[in-house]
């Protein structure tokens, strides 16, 4: 999960590469890994066509509409509004690990329940 | 009685936030209906072509929320749709001539290694410092971006 997310900002600052090529890598990275996985899925039986399809359909034209206005934009605009969106996903992630934190504190852990056993 | 509501709630059960697309809760089939998928398709695709990626982390709680689709049945038929997507806005990028093929290997292949290293790290690390490490980094990269 969130392979991308890090490759991008990892290509930009660090390997000074273009917004646009870089996210252009991220795509192209990402279809051999997804084509292995989906391989298996399929033979497993986990892969819901049916609710698959009409979706491609109407996520290809929007793909292409993305990809083009992304291909308009300047590379500098096309960073600041990425940084945007990463800084969404990041709190995103934060507001989850502090509900896990919480969620964690609340649960007796099971040692502590067996050691209660124990002593009784 | 005709209701209609968004909302974003963190869900750990799957990892992420859980998004609630609530459209008159007394007709079952509005959920499946097709123009649902043809909106959740048009979402998808758009953010994965303009940011070239992070579509499928969008994917995935839809296909849960509102298609009602159990979490494993949600990662894999995400996979179905994420390829033809990314394959489509890569046609795009490389037209316009944003791909470099010879950078593009190299770092793929470092992807790879990468990935198996990091399923074999991802033992010894709890979620708790994953989700830490995962967010500090994110966060940096991004007012690292902005300034």
């Amino acid at each position: 999960m969130g392979g991308g997310t890090l490759l991008i900002p990892i290509l930009t600052i660090f390997l000074s590469f273009k917004q646009k090529n870089a996210q252009a890598i991220n795509l192209l990275v990402f279809i051999p890994m997804s084509l292995v996985a989906l391989i298996i899925h399929i033979k497993n039986k986990l892969v819901d066509f049916k609710v698959g399809i009409p979706i491609i359909i109407s996520g290809i034209v929007f793909s292409l509409l993305g990809s083009y206005l992304a291909s308009i934009l300047s590379n500098g605009l096309l960073k600041k509004i990425f940084a945007v969106f990463l800084l969404l996903v990041g709190l995103n992630q934060i507001i989850q690990t502090i509900v896990a934190l919480k969620k964690s504190k609340n649960k007796p852990k099971f040692d502590s329940v067996k050691l209660k056993m124990y002593i009784k | 009685m005709k209701k209609v509501s968004l909302s974003a709630t963190p869900n750990l059960e799957y990892g992420g936030m859980e998004y609630g697309l609530t459209i008159n809760p007394n007709d079952e089939s509005s959920k499946n209906s097709i123009f649902i998928k043809l909106l959740t398709g048009a979402l998808i695709g758009f953010v994965n072509g303009f940011w070239g990626g992070g579509g499928g982390m969008i994917c995935v709680p839809l296909l849960m929320q509102i298609i009602k689709l159990p979490e494993k049945k949600a990662h894999a038929t995400t996979l179905l749709i994420m390829l033809p997507l990314s394959i489509a806005s890569l046609v795009v990028y490389m037209l316009s001539g944003n791909l470099e093929i010879l950078n593009a290997l190299k770092i793929g292949l470092g992807f790879v290694v990468g990935g198996l290293l990091g399923a074999i790290i991802l033992k010894y690390i709890s979620n708790l410092w994953l989700g830490i490490i995962f967010s500090v980094i994110i966060i940096a990269g991004g007012i690292k971006l902005l300034i």
